[in-house]
């Protein structure tokens, strides 16, 4: 697997693209700080980190989506200002995003060529030389795809290849990678590889963004780590192994430090019960128990079952087999509705898309799962329901002008911790946490996780899903491991080595 | 204070309303100075009765673009509701007519929201399909010609909702008002009121709240086709007979076109019945002093279509500049 095709010229190669003292702040966040990066013609050079860590804004700053603030971009050593995804396009940047930009109801042929179509002299859309190009890009590729074959029908990893082939018909010099094997086969994985290979022989320089070290070290040439936005450093890949690529990452040398922040807290009765809980191609045979004033952490890496998994717990998807036990009692839950009545809450991944109304003020999202207490009779008690939203904002320091503010101008930080005043707000025993610390800057992190403490030490149970190893050895009093929808390993938290855990996660070796 | 910031979370003095309320200021200003008789109180009146059925139909149709639909079945109700009220009074004497009426514009009601918060079809598509459904029911059951000649005393007391006076009082003006209060109070001051909002805001955080949307639509579309069946009722009682082209005309753009120039989102989750009003007011007063100045009425039409679309713009300006 070694001795990836690199070429002799590459430590020599001219820059395509330079970085240096790359700057961008969000409201709340500094997520770049001073960052310098490049690549080299004909290299593939690795963007590692932890979610967070600034990995998706640098990309999307090199494709024209974001502006920086300060520092100087190259290409081709000359300094260009990416005004918008026009501009970079031009300039032979092509990135692909985990949400492939193809059309489903189209062909691959017609994808292809979306946006400049290959046209008859009479205006209409020459077929024949439509597909015959089309095949023209995809046979030195390697790609084996008909042309005709519509992009829903096919693969994830068909389609990657796809647009990856759309990329190089515009003649791209950059491309980027944004995870693209997450939802990818191992096999498909390799038949992605071989055509990076062939792209960074052709002279490509390619940046592939990861958190899987180990799957990408016959891949790239070099490596650079983000940690809180900013650079931790670039090396050659054959200078790093696993572990300091995690101690890199999470900026901790685990081995040294002690976890003493664990508070002694006596761990009670179950009060939730997974018995071989599955759902086609998302998890299977998912067995766990929660018990009171405990933090449970389920970790594995994006597309790994566990987001599907919590909304299947909160009744908002229906579990194939298996059951589920609240307090000793197998339940059936209709929808989410019920879940709640049950005691369960759950903090959303999506937190735009399923946590907050973002058009709605703070206060009415606030008690948007708790309104039921503040009704008398018949009638809402506004005053009672603005006293509550204004204690829940001073209790949690949730930011806002004003509880009428709008939730959607939060901060990323203020929005996450709206959510859990939201839950707090009703009377959950039960607090399920997709990835809460997403999206959310460092001083907040910390705030949030105190919170979680706080819940557990009041005698609810907690089950948070995590792909944040810093944030899994944090907060967890137990954790497991889940790869490709089945748990590969449970561990305790206490002199854990987080290669162990590192290995569950991605070779599905338990420990 | 707190209390009154409150009321702000839906009818607040806010840029959305400002826009709507200087047309109003504006056009009462200039057509008083153009128009003697425009502030007369013989006029205001006048211009109230004559938009009271409109008050009600929009503010029942603020509901479904709260939720980010619409109800373009609204006039067809008006006609259905009309005939049979009329229809069957003339036999079985007022009282049975509006049950059976109402009840009829509450049936087309029901099912557009069984179709759209049960069956889940879009609103467009179950509107549009009630809208001929209802339409075409009222003309098999006139036979296509209006219904005349409903018996005494009950023609008066039916008059007497859709143009009598309680007073110096127009009673339609005075159901409007209660309807209008009404549903300010459900979508102010009850859980129904806020799902409403909370579904057009984002219906999947709505589920994953726990909230009942299926059910949340299906009230909304009782509102909506309930307000409609009242508006019919009342537009009937106004013209003393059955009329199967009652709602054909344009009260039903109207009734939606009010709501948008009134400053509701057609997105969903902003708004509320008091902007509705203002939008109300804005279209009858300038017909009226358009009118009042002999301009002609398909000059009347594009000014109200542009400021449907000026008003749409002015908020999404708004909307991208957060």
């Amino acid at each position: 697997m070694t001795g990836a095709a690199i070429p002799a010229n590459v430590a020599t190669a001219d820059a395509i693209l330079e970085l240096r003292g790359l700057h961008k702040k969000f409201p709340g966040v500094v997520a770049l700080d001073k960052v310098d990066f490049d690549v080299r013609r004909g290299e593939v050079h690795a963007l590692l980190g932890a979610n967070g860590a600034g990995k998706s804004t640098l990309i999307k700053i090199v494709a024209g989506l974001y502006r920086a603030d300060a520092g100087e971009i190259r290409i081709d050593g000359r300094p260009v200002e990416l005004r918008d995804t026009q501009t970079a396009r031009a300039l032979g940047v092509s990135v692909i995003y985990q949400d492939l930009a193809l059309v489903p109801h189209l062909s691959v042929a017609e994808n292809l060529f979306l946006g400049h179509e290959l046209m008859t002299p009479l205006g209409l859309i020459d077929w024949r030389r439509t597909h015959a190009e089309a095949r023209r890009l995809l046979a030195p590729l390697g790609i084996d795809i008909p042309t005709d074959a519509k992009i829903s029908s096919l693969s994830m990893g068909q389609r990657q290849l796809v647009e990856i082939a759309k990329a190089f018909g515009i003649e791209a010099k950059l491309l980027v990678l944004d995870e693209p094997t997450a939802s990818l086969s191992r096999g498909e994985a390799e038949s992605l590889f071989v055509l990076i290979r062939k792209l960074a022989q052709s002279g490509v320089g390619i940046i592939y963004v990861s958190h899987r070290l180990e799957e990408i070290a016959p891949l790239v040439n070099r490596v650079t780590v983000l940690r809180d936005g900013r650079s931790v450093g670039t090396y050659p890949v054959d200078q790093l192994d696993r572990r300091n690529v995690v101690a890199l990452i999470t900026g901790q040398d685990w081995r040294s430090s002690e976890r003493s922040r664990r508070s002694a807290r006596s761990i009670g009765e179950p009060l939730l019960e997974l018995h071989h809980l599955g759902r086609a191609r998302e998890f299977e045979d998912i067995s766990l128990t929660l018990r009171r004033s405990e933090i449970l952490v389920l970790t594995g890496l994006v597309g790994a079952g566990r987001t599907e998994l919590l909304e299947t717990i909160f009744g908002a998807r229906r579990a194939a087999t298996g059951e589920i036990r609240i307090g000793g009692k197998t339940v059936k839950f209709a929808g989410p509705r019920d879940a709640i009545r049950s005691g369960i809450a759950l903090l959303p991944e999506d937190r735009r898309g399923h946590g907050l109304a973002v058009i709605l003020p703070v206060v009415a999202n606030m008690t948007l799962a708790s309104l039921g207490q503040f009704v008398g009779r018949l009638l809402l008690h506004p005053k009672q329901e603005l006293q509550h939203a204004r204690r829940m904002i001073g209790e949690l320091a949730i930011k806002t002008p004003s509880p009428f503010q709008a939730a959607g101008l939060l901060s990323g930080g203020n929005q996450q911790k709206l959510v859990l005043a939201k839950w707090l707000s009703t009377s959950a025993e039960i607090f399920l946490l997709d990835e809460p610390t997403q999206g959310v800057d460092v001083g907040t992190k910390d705030e949030i996780y105190r919170l979680i403490r706080g819940l557990a030490a009041s005698g609810k149970a907690v089950l948070v899903v995590s792909s944040d190893l810093e944030e899994v050895l944090e907060i967890g009093d137990r954790i497991l491991a889940i790869r490709r929808g089945r748990i590969v390993g449970e561990f305790r938290n206490d002199a854990l080595d987080p290669s162990l855990l590192v290995d569950a996660i991605t070779h599905g070796q338990a420990a | 204070m707190g209390g009154q910031r409150w009321h702000a979370l839906v009818g607040r003095i806010e840029p959305a309303t400002v826009g709507p309320g200087l047309a109003l200021l504006a056009m009462i200003i200039v057509f008083s100075i153009l128009s003697p008789y425009f502030l007369t109180r013989n006029n205001i009146t006048n211009v109230l009765v004559q938009s009271a059925p409109l008050l009600i139909l929009a503010a029942g149709q603020t509901f479904a673009l709260l939720m980010g639909g619409l109800d373009l079945s609204q006039g067809s109700i008006v006609s259905l509701v009309s005939v049979v009220t009329a229809g069957v009074m003339m036999r079985h004497r007022i009282v049975l007519g509006a049950v059976a009426g109402l009840g009829a514009g509450f049936g087309v009601s029901l099912l557009n929201g069984l179709l759209i918060g049960r069956a889940r079809i879009q609103p467009f598509i179950v509107t549009l399909g009630t809208l001929y459904v209802a339409a075409g029911l009222a003309m098999v059951y006139s036979g296509g010609s209006s219904i005349f000649g409903l018996p005494k005393p009950d023609v008066d007391y039916f008059f007497w909702f859709g143009g009598g006076f309680i007073g110096p009082v127009p009673v339609s003006v005075l159901i409007a008002v209660l309807v209008i209060a009404a549903i300010y109070i459900v979508l102010t001051r009850t859980r129904f009121g806020r799902h409403v909002y909370a579904v057009g805001g984002s219906e999947s955080v709505a589920v994953m709240s726990g909230i009942e949307v299926g059910r949340v639509k299906v009230l909304i579309y009782l509102v909506s086709g309930g307000c409609a069946s009242i508006a019919g009722f009342l537009m009937s009682g106004r013209v003393i007979s059955g009329q199967p082209l009652l709602g054909a005309g344009d009260i039903l753009l109207q009734s939606i076109g009010a709501v948008i120039i009134g400053g509701t989102s057609v997105f969903g989750g902003q708004g509320g019945v008091l902007r509705t009003v203002l939008g109300v007011l804005v279209i009858a007063f300038m017909v009226n002093g358009l009118n009042l100045l002999a301009i002609d009425t398909f000059a009347q039409q594009v000014i109200v279509g542009v400021m449907i679309i000026l008003s749409v713009w002015v908020n999404s300006l708004r909307r991208r500049r957060t």
